[in-house]
């Protein structure tokens, strides 16, 4: 059962951000994630602010700087067959189609799969665990299967998306209408380790809506793909996972990279040192190999996920190779 | 019957299956009536305490809750067990594991029933909690009951294992362990109990095994077995595990219905459901052979402990298949099993899909590969070398009279995968990341429940003066198909169409007790009752068709829906002529089919008897491609060989088989209920993954048939065996490809990366280890609990 | 007090004007309110995909939709899959491929079966495991079910 709420339905974003005024106030779009945490009382909500019938929010438009502009509306299924996308952009669209079922993938929208809660069992289950407000990570001491082995500091969740990888690869910024106005900043910096904010995962306020998402025009040699390991065949969150986005050279070496990782950290995970290993280079066995091990130093797993080195390691070699 | 069968082999479509397509077919929680109440159940918040008070006051006086029950409300009595008396349909002095109820809510809506559990106050004292096995059964672990944990011992003995061994010129010593596995039918839980006159009461739901639950509906009101009526809905999945589970939620909704006097529907949530209801044992195993160089195996000595859980359950039934099958289908003269299980604070295990055999084929089937390598032979080569083969004696002292087809469906697995060539080819291959393996495995299987359980059905067959029949059976359907199988047989021997058939749900007060479908009985206890219903109908449809046109019974067949003679082929009547008929001249329209099983014998002290009446042989073959730098494990190519006997119908034949490995494919590669400290991990099918259609290969199956005359037109079993092969198979061809082997199920991606779990050194000190776990107790607020 | 909202929407191509309360799910109201217990609740968090309905012609999981959600739109549920009592091609497919065991899954497998035929007429075995990867089955091992949608007759399959 989905505890009681009031549900507004309002017809403009400004409308919107001004019903998000009141506290326990919860979004929703697709609703994919929202419900699953209502029902699981992972948190309340006092008041639903419906924003999936606003026309604003939707949309994938050509930037006049030959860019994209997403709306938040967007479905991952419209992510995932998107033309342009598909073409400009592949890493995005692997990211989507990879996430969730067909399902999921017509009902949760891109703006939802950025702000999704993280799957960590012990927050999703009954637990009073410190992102909920209480003392205490149980995943430390217990079952860590599935935690983070990068950027851990008192909780250790990993972030479930497949899109936010793809997109802080492609050089994604995000755009945030609020209260106090409207802001855009770059991806990256949308998300919040525990060690800044335990109990949140972005940079939103309250009454802010993440709007849409700005891609900058392809460069003409840009290659980009989203790869990741899951326990199964489909529907499952990322074991581990890999964004790349390559920009290459008249002589095939690599003239700027970007390297994210999913599945084994708080945020999307770029690996800055991987890039600038790869800078200048062409893409060999050598030099792949050589950056897969720049991505697992520093790696610290816990009692049960050490096997998330090994995926990040053979994963990122892989990718590395199938775009040369 | 003179020549080929009719309907027997055929792929009908299902009876049941029209109504499952339209979305008109009834499962339990589809059923509603006026007025009815909502049941839910205050469960344990600690997996091991003592009860020391229940405040039911707040709740009660909730508006729209209309009673409140906890143990001392019951009636009559509050213990049940179909083996073991030691579960409690409420806990009432203490809780042995998370899933345990201790108080009953029964009010106007689902809402406020969840809130009226939230205002039941339980005080409770924590107990130590024990959640392995092998340490329950050490001395001075927790007690859960009585005086000792171990609660089974089953034992094998054959000839002399210390002779054997001195005989052997090596040895292998090995251990294995498998895991907890959810049975997973997607069909949650869900009853409706309404009150019926007398005190009694009438309870639709999704019951596997109706007759257990009445039995203990009946001790729970204090009434007699004939007030208390239970009709099975269309049931969405079981495979085992809606047997104990159910009972306790019938009861539960009985209590509620008989206190209230009105009509309580209880469903659970997956949550509820995973946490509460039983799971396939797992188990520790210690295998130790002894063989020749030329891969004679002189000795076999194995223990086995089962982790049964909080309660007995089937325990004892399960862990007794186990220890009569585990040496496998393999001649040895020297045997000494041993199968213990223990009580933990764990989900009590109980029947699931192929009750107590996975686990030991699993190490059998390893070993067996073990063993082919020591001796420098193919996995096909050692099987056929010491596989069973007609008037075999097994470990148990029997011996097979019945077709031992193990080698013929070894062989017909092995040829259609290609098995040898690959097997060398990628056993010689370089060490590239991504490498191909195949596997082999193979199995003999008991039909039905064996010397340990009467075994007896009930089938009727009632025709209709319009010449429609009407089936009724104790054996029930739960998505396997039974009532197809005895649709067919009944039409097979009245010469009628299948469509002339409707199957009634199975009801306890419409059907005589015949025990469980559990066990590999569905098919020949039921399907022979049948057969013996039917039977005896169509002998009185010949005799008044004799009566009736003057040909002698011995010339008069039924075919095609037409008293035809046999002699001529000219049609003399319709059935449907020939039923009125039937009806006009007062002669019975009934055949009441009763099928007792074969006489089977077992002496527990000595460990011999002859187990089963026959026995079913079935081989898999699987081919893999596993990734060395992941551990991430494709299968891409799978074969399942299954002698049937006779297959009564080959589409859902072929659907046991595919469903079975898929099953099975699950167990060996992807599925682990985790307990931890007694609290399950997984509650949704977001943390416990169960194959989806990206995960399972196209799948060769090879129907085999032997006839055996122990079965309904040979027929014999198809639905356990099939998930029992899968994960062996798979597992050897892991080790084909990489050259390490997986000891340990489910082979995930560190267990087939390393060939064991990655663990970091664990940092943690007992003491903090200990205070841990005292915290996850405290906090163990289960979800499913407090909604 | 949680206000309930009006909303109208189409059902199996039937109009009805609802009154619902906010935090009830579509699946609730189907079954619950409407008595359309086709739709089959399995974990009400779509993981299991026995909920799914087709929503403007899209799969979803219906326990995952709050009925306001629906206003406006067209919901098509496994009631209205056949024509009265003539069965869907697909419907005729599963019966005839042995693609039914338990059945619980199957009224979401038909659904989102009938989504992809509707967009692909003739797909790939991969596709079709794509298409169904969202709806989980214990019973079948998904080879019948597989085989059953690659099956149904083109020329009779129908939008």
């Amino acid at each position: 059962m989905i505890p009681k709420f009031d549900y507004v339905r309002p017809d403009s974003l400004r409308q919107a951000i001004k019903q998000l005024a009141a506290s326990g106030t919860r979004i929703h779009a697709g609703g994919t994630d929202l419900l699953g945490c209502l029902r699981d009382r992972v948190f309340t909500a006092d008041k639903v602010v419906s924003i999936g019938g606003l026309s604003e929010l939707g949309g994938i438009k050509r930037a006049s700087d030959g860019g994209l502009t997403i709306g938040a509306l967007t479905t991952l299924a419209q992510l995932a067959s998107d033309p342009v996308i598909l073409k400009d952009y592949p890493a995005l669209a692997q990211g989507a189609l990879s996430a969730a079922s067909p399902q999921l993938r017509n009902q949760g929208t891109l703006g939802g799969n950025l702000c999704q809660r993280p799957r960590c069992w012990y927050f999703r289950g009954d637990f009073h665990c410190l992102r909920k407000g209480g003392n205490l990570c149980y995943a430390v001491g217990g079952r860590n299967d599935y935690h983070c082995i990068f950027g851990g500091d008192a909780c250790y969740i990993v972030h479930p998306s497949d899109t936010a990888p793809a997109l802080v690869a492609l050089g994604a910024r995000v755009h945030i209408n609020g209260a106090n106005g409207s802001r855009t900043i770059p991806l990256e910096s949308f998300f919040v380790p525990p060690g800044k904010d335990i109990t949140r995962e972005n940079v939103l306020a309250p009454n802010e809506i993440l709007t849409n998402v700005s891609l900058p025009a392809p460069a003409p040699n840009q290659r980009s793909s989203y790869r990741k390991m899951r326990a199964r065949g489909a529907w499952d969150f990322a074991l581990a996972g890999v964004a790349l986005s390559l920009r290459f050279g008249v002589g095939g070496e690599v003239e700027g990279a970007r390297v994210v990782l999913s599945g084994v950290a708080p945020m999307p995970w770029r690996v800055a040192e991987a890039e600038k290993a790869l800078t200048g280079k062409r893409i060999t066995e050598d030099t792949a190999r050589a950056a897969a091990e720049i991505c697992i130093k520093g790696a610290e797993p816990m009692e049960y996920n050490g096997y998330k080195v090994n995926l990040v390691r053979a994963l990122v070699e892989e990718a590395l190779l199938a775009l040369r | 019957m003179v020549g080929k069968h009719k309907i027997i082999g055929k792929p009908e479509r299902r009876v049941d299956a029209w109504g499952k397509v339209t979305g008109k077919a009834k499962y339990a929680e589809d059923y509603t009536v006026g007025h009815q109440l909502w049941g839910k159940v205050l469960r344990s918040k600690y997996p091991h305490a003592k009860i020391l008070s229940i405040d039911t006051s707040k709740a009660s006086e909730l508006l729209g809750v209309e009673a409140v029950l906890t143990a001392r409300e019951i009636p009559g009595s509050n213990v049940f067990g179909i083996v073991v008396k030691n579960q409690q349909i409420l806990a009432d002095e203490r809780v042995r594991f998370l899933g345990d109820g201790v108080a009953l809510v029964a009010a106007k809506s689902k809402e406020i029933a969840d809130h009226a559990l939230a205002l039941i106050d339980v005080q409770y004292e924590l107990l130590p909690v024990v959640s392995d096995p092998e340490e329950a059964l050490r001395p001075g672990a927790p007690l859960i009951h009585g005086d000792t944990n171990e609660f089974v011992h089953h034992k094998v003995r054959k000839g002399d294992v210390a002779k054997g061994f001195a005989e052997a010129d090596f040895t292998i010593e090995r251990k294995f362990k498998t895991q907890f596995v959810e049975h997973a039918y997607i069909e949650p839980e869900a009853v409706l109990a309404e009150p019926a006159e007398q005190g009694g009461v009438k309870i639709t739901g999704s019951v596997q095994n109706l007759f257990s639950s009445r039995r203990s509906v009946a001790e729970a009101l204090g009434i007699s077995l004939n007030r208390v009526q239970i009709i099975q809905s269309t049931l969405g999945g079981s495979f085992g595990g809606k047997d104990e589970v159910m009972t306790s939620m019938c009861c539960r909704a009985a209590l509620l219905a008989g206190r209230t006097g009105k009509p309580v529907k209880m469903v659970n949530t997956r949550e509820e459901s995973m946490l509460e209801s039983y799971k396939r044992h797992p188990y520790v195993l210690y295998y130790k052979w002894g063989a020749k160089k030329d891969g004679t195996i002189t000795a076999m000595e194995i223990r086995v402990v089962a982790d049964g859980g909080a309660y007995a359950s089937m325990s004892p039934f399960v862990t007794w298949r186990s220890v009569v099958q585990a040496t496998g289908p393999y001649y040895c003269e020297n045997v000494k099993t041993d199968v213990y299980a223990a009580y933990t604070n764990n989900n009590y295990t109980g029947a699931m899909r192929g009750f107590g055999s996975p686990q030991v084929d699993f190490a059998i089937e390893s070993m067996m590969d073990e063993l082919a390598e020591a001796v420098g032979v193919t996995p096909l080569e050692i099987r056929m070398k010491n596989g069973f083969e007609g008037g075999a004696v097994t470990a148990t002292g029997q011996k097979l009279a019945h077709t031992v087809s193990l080698k013929e469906v070894l062989s017909k697995a092995a040829q259609e995968l290609g098995f040898e060539e690959k097997w060398r080819r990628y056993r010689d291959a370089k060490a590239v990341a991504k490498r191909r393996g195949v596997g082999l495995a193979c199995s003999y299987r008991g039909v039905s429940l064996g010397a340990e359980g009467v075994d007896a059905a009930q089938t009727t067959v009632s025709v209709q003066t319009d010449g429609s029949v009407i089936v009724s059976s104790g054996v029930t359907d739960m998505g396997q198909g039974a009532q197809t199988q005895m649709a067919q047989i009944t039409a097979e021997v009245l010469g009628i169409s299948v469509d002339r058939i409707q199957f009634l749900n199975t009801n306890t007060s419409g059907v005589a007790d015949s025990g469980p479908t559990v066990a590999s009985r569905g098919t020949v206890m039921g399907g022979l009752a049948a057969k013996n219903a039917a039977e005896k109908v169509r002998a009185t449809l010949l005799e008044v068709g004799s009566e009736l046109t003057g040909t002698p019974v011995d010339a008069l067949d039924l075919a095609d829906n037409y008293l035809v003679n046999e002699r001529t082929n000219e049609r003399l009547a319709s059935f449907g002529e020939l039923t009125a008929a039937c009806f006009n001249k007062g002669r019975p329209m009934i055949g009441l089919g009763w099928h007792k099983a074969p006489r089977t014998s077992w002496h527990e002290e000595e460990g011999k008897g002859d187990a089963y009446f026959t026995f079913v042989y079935g081989a898999n073959a699987a081919e893999v491609e596993v990734d060395t730098e992941t551990g991430r494990v494709n299968v891409i190519d799978f074969v399942s060989v299954h002698d049937v006997g006779k297959a009564i119908n080959r589409a859902m034949v072929t659907g046991q088989m595919c469903g079975g490995v898929a099953m099975g494919l699950g167990y060996g590669l992807l599925e682990e209920f985790e307990i931890e400290a007694g609290i399950p991990k997984q509650l949704n099918f977001d943390e416990y993954l169960i194959p989806t259609s990206m995960d399972v290969p196209r799948i060769k199956t090879v129907i085999v048939e032997n006839e055996d005359p122990a079965g309904p037109f040979g027929a014999k079993s198809v639905g356990e065996p099939t998930n029992e092969l899968a994960a062996p198979a798979i597992v050897n061809a892991i080790y084909n490809a990489t050259g390490k082997r997986v000891y340990e199920i489910p082979a995930n991606l560190e267990r087939v990366f390393l060939g064991h779990k990655l663990t970091r050194h664990d940092k943690r000190g007992s003491e903090q280890k200990n205070a841990f776990d005292a915290v996850m107790v405290e906090s163990c607020k289960v979800r499913g609990g407090s909604e | 007090m949680m206000k309930s909202i009006v909303i109208t929407t189409t059902i199996n191509k039937r109009k009805h004007e609802l009154e619902v309360h906010p935090n009830t799910t579509l699946l609730d109201l189907l079954r619950d309110e409407l008595g359309l217990t086709g739709t089959k609740r399995g974990c009400e968090a779509g993981e299991c995909g026995a909920c799914t309905i087709l929503m403007n012609g899209q799969a979803v999981n219906s326990c995952l939709v709050l009925a306001p959600q629906i206003d406006g739109q067209e919901i098509l549920t496994i009631e209205g899959l056949a024509d009265g009592d003539k069965l869907h091609p697909l419907q005729e497919s599963f019966l005839d491929h042995d693609a039914v065991h338990c059945g619980f899954c199957t009224p979401g497998m038909l659904m989102s079966a009938k989504s992809l035929l509707d967009r692909n007429a003739s797909p790939t075995e991969l596709e079709v495991r794509t298409a169904i990867s969202g709806n989980l089955c214990r019973c079948t091992g998904y080879q019948q079910i597989v085989d059953a949608v690659l099956e149904t007759e083109p020329v009779k399959r129908e939008t």
